[in-house]
């Protein structure tokens, strides 16, 4: 990975290497957990598995005391060591990436209780919910992989990866409405699958967020709403 | 240009030597007028030698020799007919350790007018009071200013020096570590006074302590063997400094 920046000198101060150190981890087992979250509860909700809805909302639990530990690293961070320059925007980074991540677990949890209204039909719209859903959280995936190799083209990349699966989410709702009015039937499964799109545009524009963290940790220019996007 | 009147302290591919040792290398800056400024880096790098240029302190080490232009407030300060001691008016300076004269509070304070012959009497009186008032020991001290200045606290000495300088109506401070020989509370409450001087004066601060330099001032410059590595807001040398070696050094991966 020869564009990626050269190693940095350590400090010398080494705590501050091993707490940089188990911040960056921290954020990885957060992130995991959340694409985790994300991908179990999609799962639940196209096979109709409340057992494993459940499992989700239960699960969110260990998402919200990584966050709360990875904030309160941050503080302790900040107050005891004082980091600078690009170790300040990194801890000011972690900050908020763990918020980021943290709303995305939530909407794991909004989808996993959306199977509670589901009954047995199924539409033909849902076969495009499961890629869609991966493709959201494979930018996720890649924010955070930018975040923590410190890969400026990649973070650039993610920055605008949304907008795709945003339109593609926008085509499908038009589709489940269409299915609303020819289907009265489908209406109570059509009306929750809606839901579930809009929550996935979501998760996909924190995973840009998180995208655009990357960029300010390594380059120290915020860049967020300078691009007029499609609303 | 607007711009060029606030420039109050100015150098321009300077070069100074201490023998064969060059000590400074190519040195450019302009030090704004009426803000606070703060030179940072290991030590010998430079940043005191370059302080002291300002007022020509280095003129009384041997073989200190420059090469280049050094003004304050438009005027070249190395230029031949300058005199250093009416340089030195208008351009004053505390020291590391405070440095009080074995006299009382008043004597110190009045101690430049009064050997510069520039006021007299009354007129003493009423700079020593508006110099303490400036510094923030006339509640303090207003009853005890017959006595030594040896028997205060290095805080009030500290102050004391600063109210000396004032005493000359410098236009520009020069301060070289003057916080490292107080406690943490004093460092506070002096930082607190050199904000408020810079409002009126141009201070220009030498300090080891990185956090105060980014507490107190509006510019900051960096120094790394005789070189001004990187010069600017305190706030983007802090968040993100353009040069590496910089960043090396505030984030302390300096060694």
């Amino acid at each position: 990975m020869n564009h990626l920046p050269p190693e940095r000198p350590k400090h010398l101060y080494s705590k501050l290497d091993t707490d940089l150190r188990a911040l960056k981890d921290g954020v990885v087992k957060m992130g995991s957990a959340v694409d985790a979250q994300v991908a179990r509860a999609l799962d639940a909700f196209v096979k109709r598995d409340s057992t494993a809805a459940a499992a989700v909302v239960t699960g969110d639990k260990q998402v919200n005391t990584l966050e709360r530990e990875l904030d309160e690293h941050c503080v302790l961070v900040l107050a005891l060591l004082q980091p600078a320059a690009s170790d300040l925007r990194f801890v000011a980074a972690v900050l908020k990436i763990v918020t980021d991540l943290e709303r995305i677990g939530d909407f794991a949890v909004s989808i996993a209780k959306a199977v509670a209204g589901l009954d047995p039909l199924r539409l033909r719209a849902e076969q495009d919910l499961v890629p869609l859903g991966e493709a959201a959280v494979r930018i996720l995936r890649n924010s955070l992989d930018a975040f923590v190799r410190r890969d400026v083209a990649e973070a650039q990349e993610a920055c605008t990866a949304d907008q795709p699966v945003t339109a593609a989410l926008v085509a499908l709702g038009k589709e489940l409405r269409n299915e609303m009015s020819q289907r009265p039937e489908a209406l109570d499964n059509a009306l929750a699958t809606l839901l579930v799109t809009k929550y996935l545009e979501r998760i996909a524009e924190h995973a840009t967020n998180i995208a655009e963290m990357a960029l300010y940790t390594e380059r120290g220019e915020d860049i967020r709403h300078i691009v007029e996007r499609p609303a | 240009m607007a711009d060029e009147r606030a420039a109050s302290l100015r150098a321009e591919r300077l070069d100074l030597f201490y023998g064969d040792f060059q000590a400074l290398k190519q040195v450019s800056v302009r030090i704004a007028a009426n803000r606070l400024t703060s030179l940072i880096g290991p030590s010998g790098c430079g940043k005191s030698t370059l302080l002291r240029v300002f007022n020509r302190m280095n003129d009384v080490v041997p073989g200190c020799r420059i090469r280049g232009s050094v003004e304050v407030a438009g005027e070249s300060i190395y230029a031949a007919g300058v005199d250093p001691s009416a340089l030195r008016r208008r351009v004053g300076m505390v020291f590391q350790r405070p440095n009080p004269f074995p006299f009382s509070v008043f004597e110190n304070v009045v101690y430049g007018p009064r050997i510069h012959g520039s006021a007299r009497g009354d007129e003493l009186s009423a700079i020593c009071t508006a110099c303490l008032k400036a510094v923030g020991l006339w509640e303090e001290l207003r009853e005890k200013l017959e006595e030594s200045a040896l028997e205060l606290s290095l805080e009030q000495m500290q102050r004391l020096c600063i109210a000396r300088a004032l005493a000359l109506q410098p236009q520009v401070l020069l301060m070289d570590e003057p916080c490292s020989a107080l406690d943490p509370v004093a460092t506070l409450r002096v930082e607190t006074l050199m904000r408020e001087l810079s409002r009126s004066y141009t201070v220009l601060v030498v300090t080891h302590n990185m956090q105060q330099a980014a507490r107190i001032s509006d510019d900051t410059g960096f120094m790394l063997l005789g070189e001004l590595i990187e010069f600017g807001p305190t706030k983007s040398l802090f968040t993100h400094p353009r040069d590496s070696r910089t960043e090396d050094y505030v984030t302390g991966r300096y060694g």
